[in-house]
């Protein structure tokens, strides 16, 4: 839940927030569309040190980040560079009597290609995720016309998400000071226990919120008082600079 | 040993801590960037039938009560809580529950489909699991598949008169296991092996994520089944304010 909180000290937290969704869903296509090595490389380059310059996001939890989701990177890349097979080909391959594990030139080059293409996506993602909060998403996903029940169920889940981590904290904390977490068939029962009693509480506070939500006034419609961030025509130059690289770096390397 | 070798050794140990011990076996999220984009669409066009159909119950529910919203709102951000959340485990990997089981049990899968995509968003930009163009591939395993299973299997050994505990291990077992089924086939359509095409690749995911997924599917089983005691024991009444009861007893 970091990322919820480096995103409101973001230095692109001015940047209009509509932009920001602009150039990672734009960013996010360009590239799954290029499919090809240096596309990947320099958006991956491009996004890293937007979020670490100028979202001023510290390295040391950047890099943390980009690690979460490495060990199913390998392991989906390896799975793509090896291939599996009962006779042998390819240009190296491993016998196990049984089978054959090979891999050929174009697989190992489908798996660097894949491998760079998920780095440069989620390089992406974080510069959006570091540096526009949840609650600015929601109301560029709100100006978009879709349903507003979703919405407000959107904006209400990401508050209680925070509530409910919070009680959790605090379960935790008292089953581990009563010594809760001694062996897995204890921790289970912990574990279960905590779930159990969260859902009771989640329940009790649905309630209680609904209440005071009507006491403020509510009619079935949530408002929120929002900071306008104009959108400067400097963003939307370097936008468009950007976009046009990548495009003729795209053609570059399809026709070379 | 010489310098390299040690090295060598070094290297591989690495290796290995970091692909067997510090996996996250969560759910499998899908990466972002994972998929081409003609993939990342047909998932997401697969799922609309299912969440145009969650969005009308959701919406007939909160028409009927709108003190609904607040309590779909806890549900959703429930199931969010509950897939952070660390599972004991055996081995020190870290693992966590998909949640959707459990919500498919309590609220009924139509419902948690739509919830289960806010929860993909929220998990996706909070906490950089999956990512926003496998959004669809995602929801299609994790928020639709799963879910619908397990609560297929619910009410089938339902109509059985399957004991009730194992019958909700059952269910939420299996659930957890067709998920990881329908992503390793995401996965394999997505790279076809070369030779032996989708048949080889499906093999080789689901050869690859079995040693995780297999005895995390049977742990959020028993959990399921634990936390539903727990549920009975303490929370009767909310229980029936969501439905949960009328239909059934654990």
């Amino acid at each position: 839940m970091q990322i919820d909180y480096y995103a409101y000290r973001s230095g692109m937290k001015k940047w209009n927030a509509g932009l920001k969704v602009f150039l990672a869903v734009g960013t996010l296509c360009m590239l799954l569309m290029a499919g090809c090595l240096p596309v990947s490389v320099i958006v991956w380059a491009a996004m890293g040190m937007l979020t670490l310059f100028v979202g001023k996001v510290p390295f040391k939890v950047y890099l943390r980040y980009l690690l979460v989701p490495l060990s199913f990177l390998i392991t989906g890349c390896i799975v793509i560079a090896v291939q599996f097979s009962g006779s042998a080909y390819g240009e190296w391959n491993l016998s196990f009597h049984f089978f054959f594990l090979c891999v050929t030139k174009s697989s190992l080059g489908a798996a660097v290609r894949v491998f760079f293409q998920v780095l440069a996506g989620i390089s992406t993602l974080y510069m959006l995720s570091f540096s526009t909060p949840v609650s600015e998403l929601i109301l560029v996903l709100q100006r978009l016309h879709l349903p507003k029940i979703l919405m407000e169920l959107m904006h209400l889940i990401y508050r209680y998400i925070f509530i409910l981590f919070e009680v959790v904290g605090q379960m935790q904390a008292a089953a581990g000071a009563r010594l809760g977490y001694q062996g897995f068939w204890k921790s289970c029962r912990t574990f279960s226990m905590i779930c159990g009693n969260l859902f009771l509480i989640s329940m009790k506070k649905a309630n209680s919120y609904y209440d005071a939500m009507l006491a403020r006034g509510y009619q079935g419609c949530l408002e929120f008082l929002t900071e306008e961030k104009p959108v400067r025509s400097l963003h939307i130059a370097g936008c468009l600079l950007y976009f046009a690289g990548i495009f003729l770096l795209t053609v570059y390397c399809k026709l070379g | 040993m010489t310098k390299r070798q040690k090295g060598v050794v070094r290297i591989s140990v690495a290796a290995a801590a970091l692909l067997a011990f510090c996996q996250t076996a969560g759910a499998m999220h899908i990466m972002e960037g994972y998929l081409s984009p003609g993939f990342c669409i047909a998932w997401g066009a697969l799922c609309i039938p299912f969440l145009v159909k969650g969005f009308i119950t959701l919406k007939e529910m909160y028409q009927q009560n709108p003190k609904m919203i607040t309590m779909l709102a806890m549900a959703g951000a429930y199931i969010f809580v509950l897939s952070a959340l660390k599972i004991p485990s055996v081995t020190g990997s870290c693992s966590h529950m998909t949640g959707t089981g459990l919500g498919a049990m309590l609220f009924g899968p139509c419902v948690t489909g739509i919830l289960g995509v806010i929860v993909l968003v929220f998990q996706a930009i909070l906490l950089a699991h999956g990512g926003l163009t496998t959004l669809g591939a995602n929801t299609f395993s994790m928020a639709i598949a799963g879910p619908f299973v397990t609560f297929g299997i619910y009410h089938l050994c339902k109509k059985c008169n399957v004991n009730k505990r194992f019958r909700v291990f059952l269910a939420a077992a299996l659930g957890d296991l067709f998920t990881y089924c329908v992503t390793s086939l995401q996965l394999a359509i997505a790279y076809p092996a070369e030779h032996g095409g989708i048949e080889t690749s499906i093999v080789e995911f689901l050869g690859v994520f079995a040693p995780t997924q297999l005895p995390l599917a049977v742990v959020e089983g028993l959990l399921t089944v634990m936390i539903l005691i727990t549920l009975e024991n303490y929370a009767k009444q909310e229980l029936k304010a969501i439905g949960f009861m009328k239909t059934d007893r654990l």
